[in-house]
């Protein structure tokens, strides 16, 4: 992953390139992501608080995991990146990504809402 | 945030020397969760005389390099500006962990610590609690650190407390032997004749009966530790299990016209186990489907302790294993499965990102027989687990 600008908020191939084009599994496994997404988030705010980068790492890794299999492509980037930061103790960049990770999963909301008929 | 002046505390119990302030920003946070009864003082001119008024029971030496940490130690140990039984922690960093365990080796420090990259708070704690201890001086620092760990999981906080009274008892029960053989031996010699005989039991005791006691206590802690640690998964195999009752007999498999010929004329074939091993419980999903679709009968485990358990039990055609998992990770586990139980020379394909690779080759070197980038599409998953199985 070179610069976010080149990647999706939600690319819909990737999911259905790995399960196969099956809307009801999709949006299913699309509307666990926001949950899982939510606790996490908040989970990595307050690893942050307490300044506990190893934790901040190993949830964002987490995340990642799954941000990539349903093709959150700009989230995943976001993600990797923290756990870069999280290796140099780089708190001010991770604040940075935080907020940026937030406004992307407020975007994939927006768009799976905008999505239903 | 608290306060971190040089001299915030007239003689406060910990104190933490570093050049710059921004080095042990963390370090700072860390105890002060713990305990307020620190300082840190930020190395100048005057600090060996600072040292010494302040006269702290515990030293944290975060200097630039661990040279500089020993050369300053070394000096105030020279200069007696120390008090005697004081706690010394050597803080490093990473690179230079091995030189700070030599230190500690060799007795100059008492314990060691890497603050960069800081991973391992709870860690510093107990090194700190522990240098408090010398001095009856941590019972405050004892109920800071049950608050830090009491959001744990009640469940496995019983667990341990129940394991601890095993524990206490069993080895109240060795302690109640071990005065029994001692009074009996007394007795025998007591009624013996002469010096010598006395000595000869004296000798039996020390060098068999007394060492046979320890190596039976350690035996027995290990063997409880081992208990806790399976008590503490007892409830997710439970889940697993009534999970598996709960399915179909055939799950997945719509036997057509043609295959119902089949099946009067051949045994119908036992389907391919996979063991899956994934945290991440939304992919463990995606990937129990793809396989399930292609008729694998799949179990899911989300940590690398519970896959143990799973291939002590059954013996798999293939595991699918994620290399970062809670509690032990792949490559340990591997390990693990290439030594113990039934499927020591069962196929492991790892799961992984396009960031690991060099861990991916370390884990082959460990019984490794393929990996799937995630997330991957479902024809190159399911185009490596045939490859695999073939």
């Amino acid at each position: 992953m070179s610069s976010p600008n080149n990647l999706q908020t939600l690319n819909n191939d990737t999911i259905i390139d790995l399960i196969g084009n099956e809307p009801i599994k999709i949006k299913k496994f699309q509307h666990e992501f926001l949950i899982q997404s939510a606790s996490s988030l908040k989970e990595i705010v307050n690893y942050f608080n307490s300044n506990d980068f190893f934790n901040i790492k190993e949830s964002a890794h987490f995340l990642k995991t799954s941000a990539k299999a349903i093709g959150a492509e700009r989230s995943a980037y976001f993600l990797e990146s923290i756990e870069e930061q999280c290796l140099v103790n780089n708190k001010p960049a991770i604040k940075q990504l935080l907020i940026k990770l937030n406004t992307e999963l407020k975007a994939i909301k927006s768009e799976l809402r905008n999505e239903e008929p | 945030m608290k306060n971190h002046n040089r001299v915030a505390k007239r003689h406060p119990s910990i104190l933490i020397l570093a050049h710059k302030e921004e080095d042990v920003h963390g370090v700072n946070e860390i105890i002060s969760e713990q305990t307020d009864d620190y300082s840190c003082l930020i190395i100048k001119k005057t600090a060996f005389e600072d040292i010494k008024q302040l006269a702290p029971k515990v030293l944290l030496f975060a200097l630039s390099d661990v040279k500089k940490s020993i050369c300053m130690y070394n000096q105030l140990i020279k200069r007696n500006y120390l008090i005697k039984n004081h706690y010394s922690v050597l803080l490093c960093s990473n690179k230079e962990s091995g030189l700070a365990f030599k230190c500690c080796l060799k007795k100059l420090f008492d314990s060691y610590f890497v603050f960069q990259p800081l991973y391992e708070k709870f860690r510093l704690q107990l090194i700190i609690f522990e240098g408090l201890k010398r001095f009856d001086s941590a019972s405050d620092c004892i109920n800071s650190l049950n608050e830090l760990v009491q959001n744990h999981d009640k469940e496995i906080n019983s667990q341990i407390e129940l394991g601890l009274s095993y524990k206490e008892s069993l080895i109240e029960e060795i302690n109640k032997s071990r005065t029994e053989v001692n009074s009996l031996n007394k007795g025998l010699l007591d009624q013996l004749p002469d010096d010598i005989s006395k000595k000869l039991i004296n000798d039996l005791n020390e060098e068999h009966l007394q060492p046979l006691l320890n190596a039976l206590e350690h035996s027995i802690s290990c063997k409880l530790l081992e208990l806790v640690d399976s008590l503490k998964h007892s409830k997710s195999l439970n889940n697993q299990l009534i999970q598996k009752l709960e399915q179909p007999i055939f799950p997945n498999k719509e036997l057509s016209n043609d295959s119902n010929l089949a099946i009067n004329s051949i045994e119908p074939e036992l389907p391919q186990s996979i063991l899956l091993v994934e945290d991440n419980h939304i992919y463990r999903e995606m990937i129990g489907e793809v396989l399930s679709s292609q008729g694998f009968e799949v179990e899911q485990v989300d940590d690398g302790l519970a896959a143990i358990k799973k291939i002590k039990q059954h013996k798999y055609n293939l595991i699918l294993m994620d290399l970062f998992l809670p509690n032990l990770d792949g490559l340990n586990t591997t390990k693990h499965i290439r030594n113990v139980g039934k499927n020591k020379l069962t196929p492991v394909v790892a799961l992984s990102g396009n960031k690991n690779k060099q861990l991916v080759k370390k884990w082959a070197n460990h019984g490794l027989d393929g990996y799937i980038l995630k997330p991957s599409t479902k024809e190159e998953i399911l185009t490596t687990i045939k490859k695999v199985l073939k």
